[in-house]
């Protein structure tokens, strides 16, 4: 069982292995284990391999309905799935914040700007 | 003055005292949770802020831990100007972390631990703010 601060250190983790260069992420379409049965559109996706895991870091888009207004409202979240046999063994989006961060290095990472100058 | 005169005088003003130091006490109390209601969230936010700036110098400049140790005073200042004002749960949990917030950063493995327990203090405010206010 996964508690507070193995999951914090997961997700520092894996900026650490980022920043160094350990792990390679790509930009990817989700896995169909992430799709299927949900009503979220994913905007963006990552995916990486290690330790013969496979890493999926998306953001998607969800609705929940805000009870006091009788009204549904659009939200935003990045989640980070860790995918074994094809099928999802863990995954994390209540630590907004670290994820976030998680997102950017990922993003930096990958984006290749330096081709547009 | 008649015995009974003086005596509803003396009960009178005691259930009017009792009754002024009760609305006190809740004025006091909606004071406490309205200036609760302003800080926490402003907290939550500069946490986040500093979070990300901290982050931010862990990717770019990872080993400029000067620049780190301004960012580390800073948060350990707006916490202690913060801690006044919160509920005692909060901030028996400031003074938890305020030992791990206030190591030295010295090297990357420092630098690393420093910003997991401004995350974990982050999160921890955060929900405080969201169960003050669905609470109150």
């Amino acid at each position: 069982m996964f508690n507070e601060n193995e999951k914090f250190n997961l997700i520092i983790r894996f900026q650490q292995l980022t920043l160094s260069g350990e792990i390679t992420w790509k930009v990817a379409n989700p896995h169909p284990a992430i799709v299927k049965m949900k009503d979220e559109y994913i905007s963006t996706c990552y995916y990486c391999s290690f330790r013969e895991s496979d890493i999926y870091l998306y953001v998607e888009r969800y609705s929940y309905y805000n009870g006091e207004f009788d009204n549904w409202l659009f939200s935003e979240r990045t989640v980070l799935t860790i995918l074994e046999n094809d099928f999802i063994s863990w995954e994390n989006y209540t630590d907004q914040g670290l994820l976030n961060d998680l997102l950017r290095i990922v993003m930096n990472s990958t984006a290749n700007i330096g081709k547009f100058f | 003055m008649p015995m009974w005169a003086q005596w509803l005088g003396f009960w009178i003003t005691l259930i009017s005292g009792i009754i002024s130091a009760f609305v006190l006490y809740q004025a006091f109390q909606l004071k406490s949770i309205f200036l609760l209601k302003a800080k926490l969230p402003k907290l939550h936010e500069n946490l986040r802020i500093y979070r990300e700036r901290f982050n931010m110098l862990l990717a770019n400049e990872p080993k400029n831990f000067q620049k780190m140790s301004v960012i580390q005073a800073e948060i350990i200042s707006v916490l202690d100007q913060a801690k006044p004002y919160l509920s005692k749960p909060d901030a028996n949990k400031i003074d938890k972390v305020h030992y791990d917030l206030s190591k030295k950063i010295v090297n990357e493995k420092s630098s690393w631990d420093f910003y997991q327990s401004l995350a974990s203090l982050e999160k921890h405010v955060a929900s405080s703010s969201e169960d003050l206010k669905w609470n109150s």
